[in-house]
C-alpha cells in the first residue's frame, strides 16, 4: 500500500511537472509561400470644387456687431424666453430695476460705444432655421429704441495688481416692464446694432455657446416681494435663450478655377473627388495608411482644422449658393486634421478601407469643411493644379 | 491516496494544452501515436498485447482477456528540440481517456476518447530585409499561427470466435477545431488572415486474432467511412493593432491602438466545406511469441495511406501533406506473475523501438498539382517503461519514457524527441452475477 500510495504521488508530480515545464518557442522557418505582400499606391489625379451654404451664425462663441476683415455684422439678436415672467405679475411683486447686460473680453470699450438696443415683441428668428439672407431687410425703425449701453469693468483684484477680467455692457429696461412681463407676449427680441455704419466700428460679445451661464447675454430684474408685511429684495435673472449675428455675406459666383476654399465664417464648404473605388485594391486587402496631401496656395494659414465627411450621395445640380448644405454626409468614417507647413495632411484610411468591404458604399466624393473651431475670419485656399497635391496609401494584400 | 474523481479532475484541467512540433504543421497535423503509457513502452502500434498479457488497451480483440472493467485515463507530456535553430519546445496533454468492459471473458466492448492529431504551431519568418514605402521604412516579418486539432471517440466492440481466434471492430468519430492565424508583420503590427476550421468524419478499423501454435498474429485494416471533411471558415483580414490574437476592439497598453478594421465594419466570414481532407486506409500486422512464460517478443508493421485529394484551400503553413507513413516496431516485455505474492512479480517492464517513414507531397502552383517529395521524413526511437499492478482486480500505474529524432529533408537537420507518459487503470467487477447474501 505505501509503495502505490508512493507511485501514484510520483505520477502526479511528474504531471505537474509536465505542465509547468510546457513551452511556446516559435520555430525558425521560411514562410516564403506566405503570399501577404505589402504594396502602395499613389493617387495623383485629385479634383474638386467650391461651394457655399449660408454660414451657421447660431453656433459662433461671439456675437459680433460691426465690421471686421472684411467681414459686415449689421446687427446681432437676443431672444429671451416667455417663461419665468409671471413672477411679476402678483400684486405683491414691485420691480425696482431691470438691465439687460452683455459682457466683452475688450477692456479697451469706449463708454460712449455707439451701441444701440433695440427691442421688438416679435419671434424674429430661429438659432436653427434662420439663414444670413433673411435678416437683410430687418427695420429697427419698427423697434422699441433703449440707447446705448453703460459700459462698466471687472476686474480681479485679490493679487496686488488688478487683472482685466471683462466689460460689461448694461441697458436700463424700466420702460419695458410692462412689455416684458405682459405673459400674452410670447416672444421678448432684441437687437444690438450701431447707430453709423463705420467701417471701424466693432465689437464681439460673448454669446451663449461661449459658457455656461456666466457671461451669456441676460436680463436681471430686482424686485421686491411682499409677504405678510415682511419684504424680501429679489433679484430674478432670466438668461438668454437664442442669439446670432447676422452677415453680410457675399454670394460665391463661381468657383474658383483649379482651387478650393474653406471658410467657415464665409460658408464655403468644397468637394473633393479622388478616383478611388472597390477595385482599386486587391480583395481583402487592409490599409495600413491612406493620407490625402493638399497644398495650399499663397500665403499659407498654419493650424486651420479641417473635417473630411464622405458624402453620401452625389447631387444633380451646379447651382454654386445654398441655405442649407444639399450634400448629404455618410455619417461616418470622418476625420480630422488641421494645415501645417503649407499643406493639409489628413487620413481617408477608414473610409477607403469601408469602400473595399462594402458593396454599397460608394465613393461620391467628400466633403472638407471648416472646423467649428476655427476663427470666422480665416480661410485657406488649396491649390489643386499642385504637381504634390496626392493620396499615399499604403496596404496588405493576403 | 488521492481519490479517483479528483485525480480525473485535474487531468482534465490540465488537459488539451498547447502542442508544438514541425509535424504538426504537415497536413492535418501531428497523428497521436499512442494512446497509452503501456503501448508507448514498446513503441507498438497498438496490435499486439503491452497492457497486461494478452491484452492491449488499442486492440479490441485482447480486451476478452481481462477479468475485470478497465477505466484508464493517461497523460503525456512531450519536449520537441529543433537542433538547427536551438529551438525547445515543450507540451504536454490527456493522452486518453477509455472504458473497457469486458463480458463473460468472450465479448468486450469500450469507448475511448483521445486527441487523434496535435495542430499547435507557431512559425515565424525573420529573413526579410526592411521595405522603404513612400518615406517610411518598415520592417517586415512573417509568422504563422495554428492552435487546436482533431479528437476522435472510438466505440469498439470484439467477440471471441473459437479458440485462439478473436475478431473486433471500432468505429472512430473525429471531431475538432483549429484556429489558424497567418499574419504579415509590419513594424510590430500584424496584418492578420484568421480562419478556422471544424472537422468531422468516421473512421473505422477491423481487426482479428489468430493464435497458430506459440504465435499470436494480430491483424487490422482501416478505411474511412465518410473521410475528414471540414467547415472552413475564413474570416476578413485586420490589423492586429493590440497583438492579442484575435479581431477584436480593446486597448492593450502594451500594444496601443485598436484593431483595423472595426470588427464590426467587416463583412459576413466567408464558409465553405472542404472534403475529402484525410482518406484513411491502413494495414497492420504484428506478431507476439512468449519465451521463458512471462517474457513477450514483438514485431509489428503497419502502413497507412492517405488517399485524399487535399483540397489547395486548406490553410496549411508549409503546404506539405504527409501521404503515406511506414511503422516498425519492435518490443520486448516482462509481464507480472499473476499468481506470485512477490512485490518485484507485480511489475511490468517494457522497452521497444520504433522506426517510421513519412513520404509527404507538396502543392506546386505553377503545375496546379500535388508532387511528391522524394525524402522521406525519417523518425527513429526507443522507448523504456513500466507497470505497477496492485490489488486483488489489477489496478495499474504505468510510466514510460521515449526517445527519438525525427529528420526532416533539407527543413530543419533533425528534432530530437523526448516524451514521458503516465497512465492509471482502475479496475471493477462488472457484469458479473454477485453471490447473494
Amino acid at each position: 500500500m505505501y509503495f502505490t500510495r508512493s507511485i501514484s504521488i510520483i505520477g502526479l508530480s511528474s504531471i505537474l511537472f509536465f505542465v509547468l515545464n510546457c513551452s511556446e518557442e516559435p520555430i525558425q522557418t521560411d514562410l516564403s509561400n506566405n503570399s501577404q505582400s505589402l504594396d502602395t499606391l499613389s493617387l495623383a489625379d485629385i479634383s474638386g470644387f467650391t461651394y457655399q451654404i449660408s454660414p451657421e451664425i447660431s453656433s459662433y462663441q461671439k456675437l459680433y456687431v460691426g465690421n471686421n476683415n472684411n467681414f459686415s455684422f449689421p446687427i446681432s439678436l437676443l431672444k429671451f424666453p416667455s417663461n419665468g415672467w409671471d413672477t411679476f405679475l402678483d400684486s405683491s411683486v414691485t420691480i425696482d430695476s431691470i438691465f439687460l447686460k452683455v459682457y466683452s473680453d475688450d477692456s479697451l470699450i469706449n463708454s460712449d460705444i455707439n451701441l444701440m438696443l433695440h427691442f421688438s415683441p416679435d419671434s424674429v428668428f430661429s438659432e436653427i432655421n434662420s439663414y444670413v439672407n433673411q435678416f437683410s431687410d430687418i427695420g429697427l425703425s419698427q423697434w422699441t429704441n433703449l440707447g446705448i449701453p453703460n459700459v462698466s469693468i471687472i476686474s480681479d483684484t485679490s493679487d496686488t495688481i488688478s487683472h482685466f477680467q471683462e466689460s460689461i455692457l448694461d441697458w436700463e429696461l424700466s420702460d419695458l416692464i410692462n412689455t416684458l412681463t405682459d405673459t400674452t407676449i410670447s416672444d421678448r427680441t432684441f437687437s444690438l446694432s450701431f447707430s453709423d455704419n463705420m467701417d471701424s466700428t466693432f465689437i464681439e460679445l460673448y454669446s451663449r455657446e461661449y459658457s455656461s451661464g456666466g457671461l451669456d447675454p441676460k436680463i436681471e430684474v430686482y424686485y421686491r416681494s411682499e409677504q405678510e408685511s415682511v419684504i424680501d429684495t429679489l433679484t430674478r435673472i432670466i438668461y438668454v435663450a437664442e442669439d446670432i449675428s447676422t452677415t453680410d455675406n457675399p454670394q460665391l459666383s463661381e468657383s474658383p478655377d483649379s482651387s478650393i476654399i474653406i471658410s467657415r465664417g464665409r460658408g464655403y464648404r468644397s468637394i473633393i473627388n479622388i478616383p478611388f473605388d472597390s477595385l482599386s485594391l486587391p480583395p481583402f486587402s487592409v490599409i495600413r495608411y491612406a493620407n490625402l496631401f493638399l497644398y495650399q496656395k499663397g500665403d499659407s494659414l498654419d493650424s486651420f482644422s479641417i473635417r473630411m465627411e464622405p458624402l453620401n450621395q452625389s447631387i444633380d445640380s451646379i447651382a454654386l449658393n445654398f441655405d442649407s448644405d444639399p450634400y448629404e454626409n455618410l455619417g461616418a468614417h470622418y476625420s480630422n486634421s488641421a494645415t501645417a507647413e503649407g499643406r493639409l495632411q489628413i487620413s481617408l484610411k477608414s473610409y477607403f478601407q469601408s469602400i473595399l468591404m462594402v458593396d454599397s458604399l460608394k465613393n461620391v466624393g467628400m466633403k472638407f469643411s471648416s472646423s467649428i473651431n476655427n476663427s470666422l475670419f480665416d480661410s485657406v485656399e488649396f491649390d489643386l493644379s499642385n504637381d504634390k497635391n496626392r493620396v499615399e496609401i499604403l496596404y496588405v494584400t493576403p | 491516496m488521492l481519490p479517483l474523481k479528483k485525480f480525473i479532475q485535474i487531468l482534465l484541467f490540465i488537459s488539451f494544452s498547447v502542442a508544438q512540433g514541425p509535424a504538426n504543421s504537415f497536413g492535418i497535423g501531428n497523428h497521436q501515436k499512442w494512446s497509452s503509457p503501456s503501448q508507448g513502452g514498446i513503441g507498438s502500434v497498438g496490435l499486439v498485447p503491452s497492457f497486461q498479457n494478452n491484452v492491449s488497451l488499442s486492440n479490441p480483440v485482447t480486451w476478452s482477456n481481462l477479468k475485470f472493467t478497465h477505466l484508464s485515463i493517461s497523460y503525456n507530456g512531450l519536449e520537441s528540440e529543433i537542433v538547427k535553430n536551438n529551438t525547445n519546445n515543450g507540451f504536454s496533454n490527456l493522452q486518453s481517456a477509455q472504458l473497457i468492459i469486458p463480458v463473460k471473458q468472450k465479448y468486450a466492448f469500450g469507448i475511448e476518447l483521445h486527441p487523434y492529431s496535435y495542430q499547435k504551431i507557431i512559425l515565424s519568418d525573420t529573413v526579410y530585409n526592411d521595405i522603404i514605402a513612400f518615406e517610411d521604412t518598415v520592417s517586415v516579418q512573417k509568422k504563422y499561427e495554428q492552435s487546436g486539432g482533431i479528437m476522435a471517440l472510438d466505440l469498439s466492440l470484439s467477440s471471441s470466435l473459437f479458440s485462439g481466434n478473436s475478431i473486433g471492430f471500432k468505429m472512430q468519430l473525429l471531431f475538432g477545431s483549429s484556429r489558424q492565424n497567418k499574419s504579415l508583420i509590419l513594424n510590430q503590427i500584424p496584418y492578420t488572415q484568421a480562419s478556422r476550421l471544424n472537422y468531422s468524419g468516421i473512421n473505422s478499423t477491423l481487426y482479428i486474432r489468430q493464435k497458430i501454435n506459440l504465435i499470436n498474429f494480430y491483424i487490422n485494416s482501416s478505411f474511412s467511412i465518410n473521410p475528414l471533411e471540414a467547415i472552413y471558415t475564413k474570416l476578413y483580414p485586420f490589423d492586429d493593432t493590440n497583438n492579442n490574437g484575435y479581431h477584436d476592439f480593446t486597448y492593450n497598453y502594451l500594444y496601443p491602438g485598436y484593431d483595423f478594421p472595426h470588427p464590426n465594419d467587416v463583412s459576413e466570414p466567408n464558409e465553405s466545406r472542404i472534403t475529402d481532407i484525410y482518406d484513411k486506409s491502413s494495414l497492420g500486422i504484428g506478431i507476439t511469441r512468449k519465451i521463458l512464460n512471462r517474457i513477450q517478443l514483438s514485431a509489428e508493421l503497419e502502413k497507412n495511406t492517405d488517399r485524399s485529394s487535399f483540397d489547395i484551400r486548406l490553410p496549411n503553413s508549409f503546404n506539405y501533406r504527409i501521404k503515406s507513413n511506414d511503422n516498425y516496431s519492435f518490443g520486448i516485455i516482462w509481464f507480472p506473475d499473476d499468481l506470485s505474492f512477490r512485490f518485484i512479480d507485480n511489475f511490468t517492464f517494457r522497452s521497444g523501438f520504433l522506426y517510421s517513414t513519412y513520404s509527404f507531397d507538396e502543392y506546386e502552383s505553377l503545375s496546379q498539382k500535388r508532387i511528391d517529395n522524394k525524402n522521406d521524413i525519417t523518425q527513429f526511437g526507443y522507448a523504456i517503461g513500466f507497470g505497477y499492478k496492485f490489488k486483488a482486480v489489477g489496478n495499474q500505474i504505468d510510466f514510460t519514457y521515449f526517445s527519438g529524432s525525427r529528420d526532416y529533408p533539407n527543413k530543419y537537420n533533425d528534432e530530437i524527441l523526448q516524451e514521458f507518459q503516465i497512465g492509471l487503470s482502475i479496475a471493477d467487477i462488472w457484469f458479473i452475477k454477485r453471490r447473494q447474501r
